[in-house]
């Protein structure tokens, strides 16, 4: 391999390029461009991320952008997601180089969210203008539209941000009036009610907005005649506030107003790290379906244009370039090529399609250009019966009960029995007054504070969630991570899932003149197998003169007045002898005997020992794929897998994890294809690839974002840890309870007591919760 | 203590200032891109418009 890199895409250069800076003429150009615009300084304060997809320099394509644009006036507005983005430097150079475009009056890129906004002057540019330079770089834009994205959880996500800073302020100083009460023991009376009044006068309308999200939800549940966890919070809000105000106009010596206040304090920021939480698995979903965006290049009176798949009709004929999905399920009406079908039906070998073949929507074609007359659209087709499946087993799903909604059926009963066991006990009290058994039934009601407990979950979630997302691991669902330490079986997929879904050759035993006449030949097409034929012997080959490819059957060129072939078996003319499960490639060179090359789907490197590491915990492993026995049977033994299945259907393999369910086994799926994703949506969690199907990444609970297997079982050894975290956060919490209630229901509370008890609770469950942000890998 | 008058307002003052300031950063949108905005003071300024220059 040369040392040699690119100077603009950090990409290695072939060593039979003679170019000692650049990998290809776009490279060299983007180097160009960026030098003559003044913004060269961006290779001195870029740094690349692995885990981005490098920068490749190519023409934008040719999308109808008026579906996507915004504004009335001339200056219009387009968002675009943005692929390749690595580092800051990638922020301002892309910023800068619109900017610098005559016309363009705004672009404002978000690096968290990797969204880019752009306002442009219709008079003097166009989109197609604009975005042609940023795709010469090498990343990518793809516009999207706002609305269909915006959710109210945005809205509510901001709106728990504005009432926690709210109850934050108003805590902090309601806190300073309490310490200066608590401290100021020679405190005049007078003083001290004056300080009560000032702390009501703050805590009292703070309350009343801050505590809003949970009054609404204690109100709804009550409707609904449900106790949740909002009911005895509220209750205790609400019921601290009045007391004080009451104990206030008495003259008394304590208030609760601090003790409320922090309540509701502790309370938003549990509520809102949820909230986050969600939020923020939504957004990383959500970006990876755009990217993949949805465009289909379809043949009109003007010869072509890209439109979304969404406006697809039935009748339009799709242009379907070599290595391009099939938008739509439709009839092949022009055109000779093999298609990939293993997203639909887990088979790895190609299947050749000819004029009037049906094709069904999902699959890439391998070859030649197809021209496919759509037959169906929207919820006819193939992918719309395998969502149909799929809707069900969500349904299912989704009556998972977490562990804090657990923990609340137990909590809300009891912390009312509690204070109406105080109530009645200091009622019948000789000698105490109706009075003070409301007021030691109310401390009982503050002091269980809930706050450790509503902080137990959401802050171990959030802490797992961002070490996961470090990891590869996104989790999409709340619940995924609960669920995921429960499993006892995993079922893989096999192809794109424990191979890669790419061939490799296997052929050893032939002659290396042979190879390298075939890698000659096949270094000039873009077929798959030739591709891997390349790359197994070099990499660099340097191309044999004159090579034709005819589409669909294979490549033709003359060397030293011999006819070379290298193709499908009847290309080269070849009798019809035993077929194997292999795909393969056969060399007719001249009079000599044809060669056959063999190439088999490989193992993902880390396939072997995943499903290792998923033994070693102790889980049963099986294999389930739509394709052939004895491939099947071939990756089953490789990895070590005993309970193998062959021929599946998505059907199938749905019923199959239902009888597992059935007999009581929590299924762990692993799957890439859309013919997994009615089984990833039936399993008690379902983790697809990146790779994956938009279909099957959103059906899906976790996602591994660099394809890396071995994610699959860290993620499972991390969810039994965060559990555990959890239940000690749960732990942490009722030990604090079991001190502070007995001493509430004694009566001898203060609000200096509560307000001690409360903060180290929930102190403490965060500590322990962020315990799981730095864990090391390996754990 | 008749200090109190002047300091509660003002501590009640300086608090609301800072709430005020919260949640006009929030409406004005300071928090949307927080990963951004850590970069984004290191970018340079816009004037540099010819690559001669190389001021470290």
């Amino acid at each position: 391999m040369s040392s040699k890199v690119c100077q603009h895409c950090g990409e290695p250069i072939p060593a039979h390029f003679k170019n000692d800076s650049f990998c290809c003429h776009g490279c060299a150009h983007a180097y160009k461009l960026l030098n003559e615009m003044g913004l060269g300084s961006y290779y001195e304060k870029r740094t690349f991320d692995d885990h981005i997809r490098p920068l490749i320099p190519e023409e934008a394509p040719k999308i109808d952008y008026s579906a996507y644009t915004e504004g009335e006036d001339n200056i219009r507005t387009l968002h675009f997601m943005v692929d390749g983005l690595h580092c800051a430097a990638c922020v301002w150079v892309i910023e800068h180089i619109l900017e610098r475009q005559p016309g363009v009056t705004y672009a404002r890129l978000n690096m968290t969210t990797r969204r880019l906004t752009v306002k442009w002057d219709q008079t003097k540019t166009t989109p197609e203008k604009f975005t042609q330079t940023v795709f010469e770089l090498g990343y990518r834009l793809i516009p999207y539209n706002p609305e269909e994205l915006k959710r109210k959880d945005t809205a509510e996500e901001k709106s728990l941000l504005i009432c926690m800073a709210v109850a934050g302020f108003a805590a902090a100083n309601v806190m300073l009036f309490s310490v200066s009460i608590w401290s100021g023991s020679d405190m005049g009376d007078a003083t001290k009610t004056f300080m009560h009044w000032l702390s009501a006068l703050i805590a009292l309308p703070a309350i009343a907005f801050s505590g809003r999200p949970f009054f609404k939800a204690a109100k709804t549940a009550l409707k609904q005649r449900r106790l949740t966890m909002e009911v005895p919070i509220s209750l205790a809000i609400i019921l601290a506030a009045l007391l004080s105000v009451y104990q206030t106009i008495q003259g008394a010596a304590h208030a609760y107003y601090d003790s409320a206040i922090m309540l509701l304090f502790f309370l938003l920021i549990g509520r809102y790290l949820d909230k986050r939480m969600q939020t923020r698995a939504l957004d990383s979903a959500e970006n990876l379906l755009t990217l993949q965006a949805s465009f289909a290049t379809i043949k009109n009176k003007n010869g072509s244009k890209r439109i979304p798949i969404k406006s697809l009709k039935a009748g339009d004929i799709l242009i379907v370039a070599k290595g391009e999905q099939i938008a739509a399920d439709g009839v092949v009406t022009n055109g000779y090529s093999s298609t990939d079908n293993s997203m639909i039906t887990g088979e790895s070998l190609p299947q050749q399609v000819i004029q009037g073949t049906a094709v069904v929507g999902g699959c890439i074609n391998l070859e030649g250009v197809l021209e496919v007359r759509v037959t169906a659209v929207g919820d006819k087709t193939v992918l719309a019966e395998l969502s149909r499946l799929v809707e069900t087993s969500m349904q299912a799903k989704n009556k998972y009960v977490h562990i804090a909604d657990k923990a609340s059926r137990i909590y809300a009963p009891a912390v009312h029995l509690l204070a109406l066991g105080t109530f009645l006990f200091w009622f019948f009290y000789p000698n105490t007054s109706g009075e003070t058994a409301v007021i030691y039934a109310i401390a009982v009601l503050i002091v269980t504070c809930p706050c450790a407990l509503a902080l137990a979950v959401p802050s171990a979630q959030v802490a797992a969630s961002s070490y996961l997302l470090k990891q590869g691991v996104i989790l999409k669902s709340g619940s995924a991570l609960e669920r995921l330490k429960d499993i006892d079986t995993v079922v893989f997929d096999k192809t794109g899932t424990l191979t890669e879904g790419n061939f490799k050759l296997i052929t050893d035993d032939a002659n290396s003149e042979d190879l390298r006449i075939a890698a000659s030949l096949a270094v000039c097409s873009s077929h798959p197998l030739a591709y891997s034929l390349v790359q197994a012997v070099n990499p660099q080959t340097k191309a044999a003169p004159n090579v034709k490819e005819i589409p669909g059957k294979g490549l033709q060129t003359t060397i030293l007045n011999h006819t070379v072939k290298l193709g499908s078996r009847d290309f080269c003319g070849i009798a019809d002898s035993e077929h194997t499960n292999h795909s393969e490639l056969w060399l007719k060179a001249g009079d000599k005997e044809p060669v056959c090359f063999l190439f088999e789907d490989v193992l993902r490197a880390e396939a072997t020992q995943a499903v290792q590491q998923f033994q070693e915990m102790g889980f049963d492993t099986i294999l389930l794929s739509g394709d052939h026995s004895s491939a099947v049977q071939a990756v089953a033994q490789k990895v070590g897998i005993k309970t193998f299945f062959a021929h599946q259907k998505p059907q199938d393999k749905q019923g199959f994890l239902k009888h597992l369910q059935e007999q009581g086994h929590k299924t762990l799926m692993i799957g890439d294809g859309l013919n997994d994703t009615p089984s990833l949506a039936t399993a008690h969690v379902g983790m697809t690839l990146a790779s994956a199907a938009d279909l099957t990444r959103v059906h899906a609970d976790i996602i591994l974002q660099n394809n890396h297997l071995l994610a699959a079982p860290l993620a499972t050894k991390f969810a039994s840890h965060v559990h555990h975290i959890i239940k000690m956060n749960f732990a942490f919490s009722i030990a604090y309870n079991s001190i502070a209630v007995p001493v509430a229901m004694a009566g001898y509370i203060t609000p200096l007591l509560a307000a001690v008890f409360m903060s180290t609770s929930s102190l403490t469950v965060m500590l322990n919760s962020l315990r799981l942000a730095i864990t090391k890998q390996g754990r | 203590m008749d200090v109190l008058i002047y300091l509660i307002p003002i501590a009640l003052l300086m608090g609301l200032i800072s709430l005020a300031a919260f949640v006009w950063a929030l409406k004005n949108k300071q928090f949307e891109d927080l990963d951004g905005a850590a970069s984004r003071i290191l970018f340079d300024d816009e004037e540099t418009t010819t690559s001669k220059k190389e001021d470290n």
